[in-house]
């Protein structure tokens, strides 16, 4: 049921990681990496700052060296090799794009070096910047960009090589909100249309969810969980990542027994079926169980009970209407609050202040956090 | 407003004396008092027609040049290594370029003079530029310093990326970015060279420079063509930054003219 | 107890191999010379000539004339003023520039009779306070005056009006670069909070551009005070400095090792001076770091 699976099924790897570690003086910012980057995927860093995630982006790309560990792409051993001798290319977080240079200039830097012909440069850069949509910016110069317009010119100028994997890291950061959204999905299509592998670097986690095909959840220079963002989401294997990632509830509880599969838990919430089984739990075991409040059905006492296996009743301390939807905290008679989140109706909320209500959720719903 | 007419003041304290200068230079009578009896370039033909002063003028040109080409180099290297060294080293290295202009030039001027009599060396306008260099380094140094501080590093970092070595990454990015400043610490350098004097008087040798001629000159006699001579001196001071601008332009245009060759 | 090298980046290294040019220059002829000069200051030497004895006779003998400290106190003396001149006339023109304009002409004004020749404006001083001088003779043909102002040049009072007149650009271009960490929104919000013009400025402004102000004074008086040329030309018998002296041993006496010990002692003040300035300022509750809440133990350190 695991998540952390290092071997890809019978894929071979573009970039594998073996115990790759690097320390800052006595800092340690990446222990033991053992990670693989599938051909064409876009595959999520996605962590708190301070978490490695970036050092670990910058150890790819060359502009750090690991302290231990080994780094291949496509089985050959990177770590003697400098930035400009690897077929890889990055997206700066400040798009780092020349202020000396025009846009075309910039974007056909990487193909002069190569000492690409002019007709096909030209050829390249038209193409390139056709396909970010900025082929009408060719002479202008970088300081009459918006930060939008920017981030397409860095991002033509990386793929304009061909890179086998590119690296973006915190493209996005520098942009207001609803650039950012339109830019992920730019991005997504330049990938599709391309299908180069992306390495995407970021701290929050919409982008990654949106964007990945896989996220690397990061924390204190380990990776904490790997798998798909439906995986992260709903099945997270810790504390860390359940909270990472979303709003949630989490219980103390421990380990009662088996049921139909389910495991079954006692906790504030009361006696509790989870479906998510981790490997190695013990009898009488102390966990933690995280439940998202969108799983949380709420309905009132008149309606009845236990239309899903876990059920417990509470009594409505806040409700927050936030834009399409509205949390609701309760109070269970133990103290313990669950929050429960519901799509906001179009007319009045059905439920009031104080009012006793049901709380309904599913086995499915409930993740086990051993750690 | 009482501020504003404050600051015309300060500027008129700053340009009244450098006026009168001006002024007399271009006066038809020696006598350096009002009324101003009438217009007349005799000063600067009579300074102009000296051998001593073409002789220094010539060396002044010569060790500015030399000196601010030398601190050019290494200044450029330095202000390179700012954004690079480690935390301690760089602390050390900021104290050790700024150490010599926090200290009177007359100190600087002993010790130097100290030094080339230790080891034999013959005071000549080679001492001259060492000097001189010794002088405008800091001063280079702090000018760029700000300047280099905001270089994006991720810039080279991007070039490198992009398949550029060190060297190429150098010469297409970093030094382009940098021309206007480290040619504008240059020509700070010469125009400080070309007017040294407190420094120069220790290790000049045989050969005057065009400050050192003047300061003799002033301390022999009161000779209007004292006059002229400073504002000569004066004059191709500020043709120096006036270049430094040119050369402003002219990168620009070229950076222009490469512009439309794409298009 | 374990003891390793530091390890450096390949970054770190390029840096370390960019710094080595300019110091090894600076370790050759700044640290190098220096060093020198200090073993000069404890030889003996007479007439250029060299004798290498060890002794302490060149300060012991600076230290018991009093013609030396007639001329330390005439350049501390020359230097204070100059400096706290400075300081005052730039201050607000620094002020104008950092916050009242958005132009940047003024600031090149200042910058271009900062390049205006050293000698020149000495020169324009000696014109316009001399004997036969501008002001002079202007007041003799105006028959305000019947015998020429001696007053006016030759002083200390000369050295100093030219002192300003030169390092004030320089006085002006430190102050408004540690103007520019102040923000206006600190001046605002001091305002905001009730304080007035002048408290602003005093609890506020000057703590936080405490170092642009205590270094424009120092740098300015150490480039006055230490300055020999001004008083040679304008000082006149009563504007003879340390500097001066320390020059004439080295081009005229030639007892270089007296020399050295001068400059020594010079430096020894210009710290000591530091010291008093630095201190003052604290007194006068204007340094930044100092606690306003008198009943922590704290505020005694």
């Amino acid at each position: 049921m695991s998540t952390q699976t290092i071997s890809t099924s019978g894929q071979e790897p573009i970039v594998s990681m073996r115990g790759l570690g690097k320390k800052f003086g006595s800092f340690v910012a990446l222990q033991g990496i053992d990670l693989d980057v599938r051909e064409g995927e876009i595959l999520t860093f996605l962590g708190p700052s301070g978490c490695g995630k970036t050092t670990l982006m910058r150890i790819v790309a060359g502009f750090e060296d690991p302290t231990s560990g080994s780094l291949d792409l496509r089985g050959a051993d990177m770590r003697r090799l400098p930035p400009e001798k690897r077929p890889i290319n990055m997206v700066f977080q400040r798009y780092a794009l020349f202020p000396h240079l025009d846009v075309f200039d910039n974007v056909a830097f990487g193909l002069r070096l190569k000492k690409w012909p002019v007709a096909k440069i030209n050829d390249r850069v038209g193409q390139m910047l056709k396909m970010v949509q900025m082929d009408a910016m060719a002479t202008r110069w970088i300081t009459e960009l918006s930060g939008g317009q920017s981030q397409r010119v860095a991002l033509a100028r990386a793929l304009a090589n061909e890179p086998q994997l590119l690296l973006l890291d915190e493209p996005l950061a520098a942009l207001d909100l609803k650039i950012r959204h339109h830019m992920l999905a730019e991005l997504k299509r330049i990938q599709n249309e391309t299908r180069t592998t992306f390495i995407y670097v970021t701290h929050d986690q919409d982008e990654a969810m949106i964007l990945s095909t896989r996220i690397v959840l990061m924390n204190q220079g380990c990776i904490e969980q790997l798998g798909t963002p439906d995986e992260l989401y709903f099945q997270p294997v810790s504390l860390f990542a359940a909270k990472f990632l979303g709003e949630t509830n989490i219980l103390p509880a421990r380990v009662r027994g088996d049921a139909d599969g389910d495991v079954v838990l006692e906790g504030p919430a009361g006696t509790m079926r989870a479906r998510s089984k981790p490997t190695g739990l013990t009898e009488a075991q102390e966990v933690h169980v995280s439940i998202r409040p969108e799983t949380i059905s709420l309905s009132t006492l008149e309606a009845g009970s236990a239309s899903d296996v876990n059920g417990v009743c509470a009594e409505i301390k806040q409700i927050q209407p936030i834009g399409s939807r509205v949390v609701y905290t309760t109070r269970l008679d133990n103290g313990t609050e669950l929050r429960a989140q519901t799509v906001r109706p179009p007319d009045a909320l059905p439920l009031a202040m104080g009012q006793k209500v049901y709380l309904n959720w599913s086995d499915a719903a409930v993740a086990v956090l051993t750690k | 407003m009482l501020l504003r007419s404050y600051v015309w003041l300060y500027l008129l304290f700053l340009f009244g004396p450098l006026a009168v200068i001006a002024l007399f230079a271009f006066h038809a009578s020696p006598a350096l008092s009002f009324p101003f009896e009438g217009f007349s370039l005799r000063w600067f033909a009579e300074i102009l027609d000296d051998p001593q002063f073409i002789a220094a003028l010539k060396n002044s040109t010569i060790v500015a040049a030399a000196s601010s080409v030398m601190t050019g180099i290494l200044g450029t290297l330095a202000a390179l290594a700012l954004p690079r060294l480690p935390k301690r080293s760089l602390a050390g290295f900021n104290i050790l370029t700024f150490a010599p202009i926090a200290l009177p030039g007359l100190f600087l001027g002993i010790a130097l003079l100290a030094l080339f009599e230790r080891l034999g060396i013959y005071r000549s306008l080679w001492t001259v530029t060492i000097a001189h260099t010794l002088f405008t380094l800091p001063f280079f140094i702090e000018t760029v310093r700000s300047r280099v501080a905001y270089f994006d590093a991720s810039l080279e970092e991007a070039a490198r990326d992009l398949g550029a070595g060190p060297w190429t990454t150098f010469r297409l990015v970093t030094l382009p970015i940098l021309f206007p400043t480290l040619m504008g610490g240059v020509l700070l350098s010469f125009a400080l060279s070309f007017d040294e004097v407190v420094i120069t008087v220790f290790v000049v040798g045989e050969k005057n420079t065009l400050p050192f001629y003047i300061l003799s000159m002033m301390r022999r006699t009161v000779n209007p063509s004292i006059n002229a001579a400073s504002v000569l001196a004066m004059a191709l001071s500020l043709a120096s930054l006036l270049i430094g601008g040119l050369f402003f332009l002219l990168q620009r245009r070229r950076a222009q003219g490469r512009r439309t060759e794409n298009e | 107890m374990a003891w390793s090298l530091p390890v450096f980046d390949r970054r770190q290294r390029a840096g370390m191999a960019l710094a080595a040019p300019a110091t090894v220059f600076l370790v050759i002829f700044f640290v190098i010379p220096a060093m020198v000069l200090l073993v000069y200051s404890f030889w003996i030497s007479r007439s250029f000539q060299i004798t290498q004895t060890f002794t302490l006779d060149n300060y012991s003998r600076a230290l018991g004339n009093a013609g030396l400290w007639l001329s330390m106190w005439n350049g501390v003396w020359i230097g204070g003023w100059t400096a706290a001149l400075s300081v005052a006339l730039s201050f607000p023109v620094a002020w104008y520039i950092a916050y009242r304009t958005r132009s940047n002409a003024i600031l090149y004004a200042v910058l271009l009779s900062w390049f205006s020749s050293y000698l020149v404006r000495i020169y324009a001083w000696r014109t316009i306070l001399g004997t036969s001088g501008l002001i002079n003779t202007t007041l003799i043909q105006s028959g305000i005056i019947d015998e020429p102002l001696g007053f006016l040049i030759f002083s200390r009072t000369a050295v100093i009006v030219t002192l300003v007149h030169l390092f004030v650009p320089f006085t002006l271009l430190l102050l408004l670069s540690a103007l520019r960490n102040v923000r206006t929104d600190y001046l605002e919000a001091a305002r905001d909070l009730g304080a007035s013009w002048m408290q602003s400025f005093r609890s506020v402004v000057v703590p936080m551009s405490y170092k642009g102000i205590v270094g424009s004074f120092m740098f300015t008086f150490i480039l006055a005070a230490g300055d020999f040329i001004s008083p040679q030309l304008l000082g006149g018998r009563e504007g003879v400095t340390t500097g001066l002296l320390i020059s004439n041993q080295f081009r005229q006496t030639g007892n270089w090792s007296y020399g050295a010990a001068l400059a020594f002692i010079l430096l020894g003040v210009f710290l000591f001076v530091y010291f008093l300035v630095v201190q003052s300022m604290r007194f006068a509750r204007l340094s930044p770091g100092l606690r306003f809440h008198p009943t922590l133990p704290q505020d005694k350190a």
